[in-house]
């Protein structure tokens, strides 16, 4: 399984309406104050899943390097092959 | 910068202190690219290479020195001692234009030395002047977060919440802790929770109704929670420091090639911002591939006609930048860990410069982003642990 990870710290409005008003506004700079009342704003710390950030800027930070895909599955069984607990493996 | 600004608007901190006089009748900085003699036995005439070093001169004139916490007494007595020698590279950020995010501030690393004069006339009071040479880097940027500026109280209201009305603009966002003292309504001069109302006006829940209306002192503003500046991001497609560039043409191609008439200063895969342009598609933000000092590319297509006119400026840079933290002010948190945050899209924040964390005042730093690219928008988020207060000045200087 493919999940999402924080490198650095990212903060992005929640998906659906915290997002679509985001982006129908301009912005987080260009929100009324009524708008900002309505919008949840996701903040994840280094090494958190973000598995919901942003499509539309996901690319983007992954080229920056602030976020990056893991295969869950692989890396559990890298570690534990690194202890020695995988069967039929040496 | 736009606009004009009068001698209200300048700031100078040096380490954490506030080194700006009150009442000062100038305030001048000029910078001086230094070159070394570069002529040797030989030569005709005399010749001079650039060293890569810059000076500053700031000079202040005709000040009465404030003796409050950590102003210019503090740090004259010995905190930073800018007349005694000394090899410590002090931080310093000046500015002429209002401390505002997104305004212009001058950033400084380097070697500090001061002169201090004191000028004792009959029938004036004490005043002095004080000039400082700063040798080192000097990296112009944009503030990103507002040290609490003190704003001139007019009036607070006979009623419960007072009113309080300020002589500009209070800049507090609603549910802010700010700090109002020198008030003639001494129950006023406390640490309140601003409720905003208008740009000059707010209430804070102090009944007045009995005592009476109040008049005079200042509000300071500060942060006593984590906060960010998001909602007040700074945008470098804006910034006076990002030069607009005219565009001549763009060709009839695909992808299209802009020609500008003058040296556009573009590095190849940086993203640009262009409007006005008369073909419709070239408008907005692309990425630029660079042919020549006056020529790029942008995967457009203009096959069926190119057009003329319009502006473009950079909307992201790729150089990295210097963070510039000073803390003016701490009380009692058990750390705050202050964060220079990029988007390209104002939507998304990813944390660009993270500074160490500050436990005490007054506290400085000037930190390198790790990455290259640097997106459109800027913000500042503090991270706090524990309860307590802080006032912090930021800026970021695209290199």
């Amino acid at each position: 399984m493919r999940r999402l990870r924080a490198i650095r710290g990212v903060s992005y409005p929640e998906p659906g309406k915290s997002l679509e008003i985001v982006y129908e506004a301009g912005g987080r700079s260009k929100l009324t104050a009524e708008q900002r009342a309505q919008v949840r704003i996701k903040e994840v710390a280094p090494g958190e899943w973000c598995d919901d950030f942003p499509i539309k800027t996901r690319d983007h930070f992954i080229a920056k390097g602030a976020i990056e895909f893991v295969h869950v599955e692989e890396k559990e069984k890298n570690l534990a092959r690194r202890r020695g607990r995988v069967k039929g493996e040496k | 910068m736009a606009g004009k600004y009068g001698s209200p608007h300048g700031f100078l901190l040096v380490d954490g202190y506030n080194l700006l006089a009150a009442k000062l009748a100038s305030l001048r900085m000029k910078i001086i690219a230094l070159q070394t003699p570069s002529h040797g036995i030989g030569d005709a005439d005399e010749e001079h290479s650039p060293t890569g070093i810059c000076r500053a001169e700031i000079v202040q004139e005709g000040g009465f020195w404030s003796t409050a916490a950590l102003n210019i007494h503090a740090a004259m007595e010995g905190k930073i001692a800018a007349h005694t020698p000394q090899a410590v590279p002090r931080i310093v950020c000046l500015g002429f234009a209002e401390q505002i995010v997104g305004r212009q501030f001058s950033g400084f690393v380097g070697a500090f030395q001061g002169e201090y004069e004191v000028v004792a006339e009959g029938g004036d009071l004490q005043k002095a002047n004080v000039t400082y040479l700063v040798t080192g880097k000097h990296e112009p940027g944009q503030i990103v977060q507002e040290s609490g500026a003190q704003i001139e109280i007019l009036t607070a209201s006979a009623e419960t919440p007072t009113t309080v009305t300020t002589a500009k603009p209070h800049r507090l966002a609603n549910g802010q802790t700010c700090r109002i003292a020198g008030n003639s309504q001494a129950t006023l001069n406390a640490d309140n929770i601003a409720t905003v109302v208008t740009p000059t006006t707010f209430t804070v829940p102090v009944d007045l109704s009995v005592a009476g209306a109040g008049a005079g002192g200042t509000v300071i503003q500060y942060n006593s929670a984590d906060w960010d500046t998001e909602d007040q991001s700074v945008d470098w497609t804006v910034c006076p420091l990002n030069r607009a560039i005219t565009i001549l043409t763009s060709s009839a191609a695909s992808p299209t090639v802009i020609t500008t008439d003058v040296p556009h200063g573009l590095t190849n895969g940086q993203l640009v911002l262009i409007a006005g342009h008369s073909e419709g598609d070239a408008n907005g933000e692309h990425v630029a591939t660079v042919t020549s000092t006056t020529t790029f590319t942008i995967p457009v297509d203009l096959i069926a006609g190119g057009g003329t006119g319009g502006t473009l400026v950079q909307a992201n840079t790729l150089a990295g930048a210097a963070g510039y933290q000073q803390v003016t002010e701490y009380a009692d948190f058990d750390g705050v860990i202050g964060k220079l945050r990029d988007s390209p899209d104002d939507a998304a924040y990813g944390d660009l410069i993270v500074f160490t964390n500050v436990t005490s005042a007054p506290a400085k730093e000037r930190k390198l982003s790790v990455i290259g690219t640097v997106d459109r928008y800027l913000a500042y988020n503090g991270d706090v642990t524990g309860a307590g207060n802080i006032i912090v000045f930021s800026g970021c200087s695209r290199l």
